[in-house]
């Protein structure tokens, strides 16, 4: 439990790699090649540039206005599962959680295919005559872009702020009713504020994710769709001009930096929540005719998002039984001809293998460093922990394609062949820190008394660590390792970058949307979410079974 | 307590059991794969240029591993060899990115003679003239393809400007393929340079006048090959610059009553060459790209493919190119003797930068 | 309804299950609660003292039975609208909030001006001594504090009625006490009918006017604190409140009177209602301690060895062996008798001290 690997990881994954971009931002480029002469000329142009200022601020507005949205259809669906429903929450949890797991590149063509000129909802709105005739106002526009943002935003809007619900304690919400405030008054006053900090930071996960996304807008915003993101990467793709590409990449970095600050600062809140955990009202009275209804109501309410996140899924398992090739309506036909060829596509099924071997490896690699640098952190082995904690998160708020170039920099710069390395290296960069914030939270909240306690039965740390630390923090990393692969499992930006000739199941897939596409890709994520469906679900089984059958004893 | 520890203990257990076994068996074929002496050939090729069946046939009959690494968009073409993320033998580049390529000392000069296969190439295609960077080949042909003019033969028959591109009738159901490289030519012929690839300031005053008003006409742009076909299919574009006549051919397929057609104006034309960098100068690499350009391995990709590959007709028909692909391919008409003259094939442009920040205004809408 | 005006909150034939339980959690309970009165809810957890606090304050809601605030039925009315407050046992104080904010927020909730909020909330905040830690925030209070500005909180608005969950649990002796007394004449200042709910009887019994004592969702006995410590109606309250040795005895029909048999040694003056075996309570102090050659003077007695002795200061506890039983006597500690195992004493007690109870 020292401080040095924390130190250690910090310069090598977060300081080297951001300086060589910010050094990179201040050369000169002479046809094609950097050249080391210090200059400012890309920062001028810059500032001349119109149309750099202009995606700036449309891409963070886009961003912000999804995020936004996200909470905003996630705050009343985290409220109903952790306050209102009674056992079972988790499986609300892992259902928000699920979607995520089947490609986002997936998600967002079936976006194409619901929102297109003969897609699901121009379809519905003709045939139902509320339209005439198909709108074209649903895709290639910047409301698809929202729309998908929006979409993307939900689930870690949600858990973020699931998490802070479930621990306000029920005695507050009492304390206030019982001093004469309303349902409405109560949640505006306790709730809310209690709440506010994870909403922040909620919605900050929620913006990371789509301000340096550039597929998405790609493939449903059409030319409006244009984002900050796609200049950044011809710049250092087609224009090969790396130092302009980096001094872009810097001012995206630090306006996302100023709009994060700004977003925290709203968020904080006062005080610390001390006390029993999200006790829950033990029972309501005998319910009413008009009770039953609302809350029909409000299990309708609730289950719109769901139906939300599950409709591209849908559309995907739908398009794996489709004859036609082409990824549009109207379908052609039955078929199991896609599930039948998976056996047989050798590229496909090492792209799977290998995103698995990633998968395992990135978040062997990150939850091993995030406990022990937690651990660091909170029993105060390194130096400025506040300042550490934040600067190791920065990869997270680095766009895809930057950290992507610049962790190609890093490990160029030390050998590290292109391949599963190089993708582990990368990847951990920015799935660490999400399960060390996972596990610090936990940490913060666990009795300080713990560890003494079990320092004073005569264990030493080692001991205490396994016996007595990790098993009340064991939830955290559990969640923190699963939501790690979720991360690595759908990353496409810096994979593509350090996979080299190696590519994982994502990028196969991005290079299939434009190349060539197989339905076999819709097969196999079909396969992939029945599959953790099922697991949940038997999961679920078995706990609730060994939970009666303890009840019973 | 302890019963209930032992009531789980075995089943947590057994789970990390299970999960070191997956882990194993995952990583079991990575280790197990076969060893070649040689140092492997590393390719960065596009879709469908090197299937991984042919590679792997190649590989075994010559004991040189073949890696190709498919990219997708001429960004990656780039930023991949550039970023040294990929450290390829063979790149295949289109003729006016060529001398940037070299410039930039990723390819280097090419011994022709060591190719002697470059005598099946069709004595239509004066390559030569296309490949040379400073008075040395650096860059022999793979492939080549046209970018026409692409619409739904339902609405419109047989245009033969570009102008209707901009044709108020098509508001919205316009596309265009994302990729600076090859509209700007477009664009430049539409307006009537004299020479697309060396424009004048007032010439390119004109291209911003002629994006300006296309970009009304343009909802999406297709990002790749299937993009487009997916885009045109759905219904949200009828007309457009078309990137490879497969995307027509595909639709045709589909059911979808496409065509082509070569504009008055010209119809800029790209042809895909082979570059070498210098970790790729080694004679099984010659041997590979040689390989590459033999009847029997050009006919194979031109029938898996649908493209032109660099066959004559003669050639593409002895190497067993069915009729029906033909069809689909420029190659039959390319027999005709004024068909040249229509097209224009790509050059290194005048300033790429001027071309590229402007191209990047059009898709933001501050042009 | 001259009646219902002197009687602030009454509960009526109150009873409640909770979802999945077997055992009723309150089980027909009524009582009632003078304006002004300091009455206690005392049984241990598990008794249903803590649901009827909530269903006063309006979070639980009876199956069936009505309460009734001042003449008006409250069943169903939410806890928001009710004129009645609490000190909740983990204090639930705002975390986010100043303590002047804490305790300005039930004027905040009706309406009031800031100016005089705040200013209300700073003398309330005076009256419980927390003057000087306004704007602290509740996590840097220490525990006694924290209760303070709970209490605060919940007097503000000088409710009718104030509802306390054992407030005093998590506190020390020493605050615990100094707290009594604050509550007490806290109560007596404000006129406001505190119902305080606690199973630890001395706060009860020292504090109230009246005590419910609750046992198994069920009121086992309602009286003074007089009544309830030396005239405990069930064998469960004499247990329960204050500390009472529990001897079997055996009675038997003797001349046509009954008589109870201690060890086979008749009791003189135990008057017991029916024959066979029974329980006698009979308090720690009520027992005294004598030499065995005194003569007993008409009280009970019987012989036996100090076992024990624990020394509380201001009183010994004395174990004494009598045969088979254990009988336990709280002396002064400034007797000037000393007793030291093994001493052979006389065990004393008078009849109307002992309580009879067959079962």
């Amino acid at each position: 439990m020292m401080g040095w690997p924390v130190y250690a990881w910090f310069v090598a994954l977060v300081l080297v790699p951001n300086l060589l971009l910010v050094g990179a931002s201040f050369l000169r480029t002479r046809s094609g090649r950097i050249v080391f002469e210090p200059t400012v000329a890309s920062y001028a142009r810059l500032w001349d540039s119109h149309s750099f200022q202009y995606l700036l601020l449309k891409t963070l507005g886009t961003s912000f206005g999804a995020a936004l949205l996200g909470c905003l259809i996630a705050y009343p669906m985290a409220y109903y599962a952790a306050r209102v429903v009674r056992g079972n929450r988790s499986i609300l949890v892992l259902l928000v959680i699920i979607p995520l797991w089947i490609s986002l590149l997936m998600r967002v063509f079936a976006w194409r295919m619901i929102l297109g000129q003969s897609g699901i909802l121009n379809t519905f709105l003709v045939t139902t005559g509320i339209l005439a005739e198909p709108s074209e106002a649903f895709l290639y526009t910047g409301f698809s872009v929202l729309l998908t943002y929006t979409y993307i935003s939900i689930p870690y809007a949600f858990i973020s702020i699931f998490t802070a619900l479930e621990k306000i304690p029920h005695s507050l919400v009492e304390a206030s009713q019982d001093s004469g405030a309303s349902g409405w008054r109560t949640f505006r006053h306790v709730i809310w504020p209690l709440s506010r900090p994870s909403v922040a930071i909620g919605f900050s996960l929620a913006f990371l994710m789509t301000v340096g996304d550039y597929i998405t807008p790609s493939m449903v915003g059409g030319i409006d769709g244009t984002m900050i993101g796609m200049v950044i990467a011809s710049q250092f793709g087609i224009a090969n001009n790396w130092p302009y590409g980096s001094a872009i990449a810097v001012c995206l970095l630090v306006s996302v930096g100023v709009v994060l600050a700004l977003v925290m600062w709203f968020g904080q809140s006062k005080g610390v929540l001390t006390g029993d955990e999200g006790a829950q009202p033990a029972s309501s009275g005998p319910q009413t005719q008009g009770g039953r209804l609302l809350r029909m109501l409000a299990n309708i309410a609730f289950a719109i998002p769901y139906l939300f996140l599950y409709a591209p899924l849908a559309i995907m398992v739908l398009m794996s039984f489709n004859e036609s090739k082409v990824q549009a309506f109207p379908l052609q036909g039955m078929t199991l001809q896609w599930y039948r060829e998976l056996g047989e596509n050798a590229a496909m099924l090492d792209a799977v293998q290998r995103s698995l071997i990633v998968g395992f490896l990135v978040v062997l690699v990150s939850t091993v460093a995030a406990i022990g640098f937690a651990f660091a952190i909170h029993y105060g082995r390194v130096k400025q922990a506040r300042f550490f904690e934040f600067a190791l998160a920065i990869p997270v708020a680095i766009p895809g394609v930057v950290l992507g170039i610049v962790m190609v920099l890093a490990t160029q710069l030390v050998q590290i062949p292109s391949g599963v390395a190089r993708i582990v290296i990368g990847q951990s960069s920015f799935v660490m820190p999400v399960i060390l914030m996972i596990i610090l939270a936990r940490l913060r909240r666990l009795d300080a008394a713990l560890l003494e306690a079990s320092m004073d039965s005569g264990a030493n740390h080692w001991q205490s660590f396994v016996h007595v630390l990790f098993p009340s923090i064991r939830g955290a990393v559990i969640g923190g390792a699963l939501l790690g692969f979720t991360l690595s499992a759908d990353e496409v930006m810096v994979t593509l970058f350090l996979s080299g000739t190696a590519p994982t199941l994502p990028v196969w897939v991005w290079n299939q949307m434009r190349f060539g596409f197989t339905p076999s890709v819709n097969a196999i994520f079909t396969l992939v979410g029945v599959g953790s469906l099922l697991a949940i679900i038997i999961c679920n089984r078995l706990v609730f079974r060994s939970q009666a059958r303890r009840a019973e004893a | 307590m302890t019963f209930r520890k032992n009531d789980r203990a075995p089943s947590r257990r057994s789970v990390m059991k299970g999960m070191g076994l997956a882990a194993a068996t995952l990583a079991a074929p990575g280790v197990l794969r076969r060893a070649y002496a040689q140092e492997p050939i590393v390719l960065l090729t596009w879709e469908t240029y090197h299937d991984p069946a042919w590679c792997q046939e190649w590989s075994e009959a010559n004991g040189v591993e073949v890696k190709p690494v498919v990219i997708g968009s001429v960004d990656e073409l780039f930023s991949q060899p550039f970023s040294g993320a990929i450290q390829p033998d063979v790149m295949y580049i289109e003729t006016g990115s060529l001398p940037r390529f070299h410039e930039a000392g990723l390819i280097t000069t090419l011994d022709t003679s060591k190719v002697p296969n470059t005598s099946n190439i069709t004595s239509k295609l004066d390559w030569k003239k296309f490949t040379t960077v400073d008075g040395s080949i650096v860059g022999i042909p793979y492939n080549w393809g046209t970018q026409p003019l692409m619409f739904d033969a339902d609405v419109t028959k047989s245009p033969d400007t570009w102008a209707v591109l901009w044709d108020e009738k098509y508001e919205g159901k316009v596309n265009v393929f994302d990729d600076c490289t090859i509209v700007f030519p477009m664009i430049a012929l539409y307006i009537g340079a004299k020479d697309p690839f060396n424009l004048t300031d007032a010439e390119f005053d004109k291209c911003a006048d002629a994006l300006r008003a296309l970009r009304k006409q343009v909802r999406t742009i297709a990002r790749g090959f299937d993009d487009a076909v997916n885009i045109y299919a759905a219904g949200d574009a009828v007309i457009g610059y078309c990137q490879n006549i497969a995307v027509v051919t595909s639709l045709q397929d589909k059911g979808k009553n496409f065509d082509y057609s070569l504009p008055k104006e010209g119809t800029p034309t790209w042809i895909d060459c082979t570059g070498v960098s210098k970790k790729g100068d080694r004679d099984i690499v010659y041997k590979f790209i040689n390989d590459n350009l033999s009847v029997k391995w050009q006919s194979r990709f031109i029938e898996a493919s649908t493209n032109n590959g660099v066959l004559d007709l003669a050639e593409a028909k002895e190497g067993g190119v069915s009729e029906k692909t033909l069809k689909r391919t420029n190659i039959p008409d390319s027999q005709a003797g004024d068909f040249w003259e229509k097209l224009v094939i790509l050059q290194k442009p005048e300033d790429f930068d001027r071309r590229l920040q402007m191209w990047n205004d059009f898709k933001a809408g501050t042009l | 309804m001259e009646k219902a005006s002197r009687t602030i909150l009454a509960v009526a034939g109150v009873d409640k299950t909770f979802e999945g339980a077997t055992r009723p959690a309150l089980d027909r309970i009524s009582f009632s609660v003078e304006p002004g009165e300091f009455f206690s809810i005392l049984g241990p957890s598990g008794s249903g003292k803590t649901t009827l606090l909530r269903m006063i304050a309006g979070f639980e809601r009876p199956d069936v039975g009505r309460i009734i605030m001042d003449g008006e039925d409250i069943t169903d009315v939410p806890p928001f609208r009710r004129d009645v407050r609490t000190v909740f046992q983990s204090y639930a104080l705002f975390p986010h909030m100043s303590v002047l904010e804490n305790v300005a927020y039930p004027l905040r909730m009706a309406g009031a001006r800031k100016s005089e909020r705040l200013a209300k909330a700073r003398e309330c905040l005076e009256l419980v001594s927390m003057g000087d830690f306004a704007q602290r925030l509740p996590h840097q209070l220490s525990g006694g504090q924290r209760q303070r500005v709970a209490l605060a909180r919940a007097i503000v608005c000088r409710p009718r009625i104030l509802l306390l969950d054992e407030p005093l649990g998590a506190l020390d002796l020493r605050l615990r006490q100094q707290m009594q007394h604050m509550l007490v004449s806290l109560q007596k200042d404000l006129d406001i009918a505190f119902i305080y709910v606690t199973h630890d009887q001395g706060e009860a019994l020292s504090m109230s006017d009246r005590v419910a004592v609750m046992s198994e969702g069920r009121i086992s006995q309602l009286g003074t604190p007089r009544e309830i410590y030396f005239d405990p109606s069930s064998e469960f309250v004499a247990q329960f409140v204050g500390r009472s040795n529990l001897l079997p005895i055996e009675c038997v029909d003797r001349n046509g009177a009954i008589t109870a048999l201690l060890e086979g040694k008749p009791l003189s003056g135990i008057a017991a209602p029916r024959t066979g075996p029974a329980r006698m309570a009979i308090r720690f102090e009520c027992v005294r301690l004598d030499a065995p050659d005194r003569p007993a003077d008409g009280a009970c007695s019987i012989d036996g060895t100090v076992k024990d002795v624990l020394f509380l200061g201001n009183a010994l506890e004395v174990n004494v062996r009598c045969g088979g039983l254990n009988i336990i006597a709280a002396v002064p500690a400034a007797s000037e008798e000393r007793f030291t195992p093994g001493k052979q004493v006389r065990v004393l007690f008078d009849a109307n001290n002992a309580t009879v109870f067959h079962g």
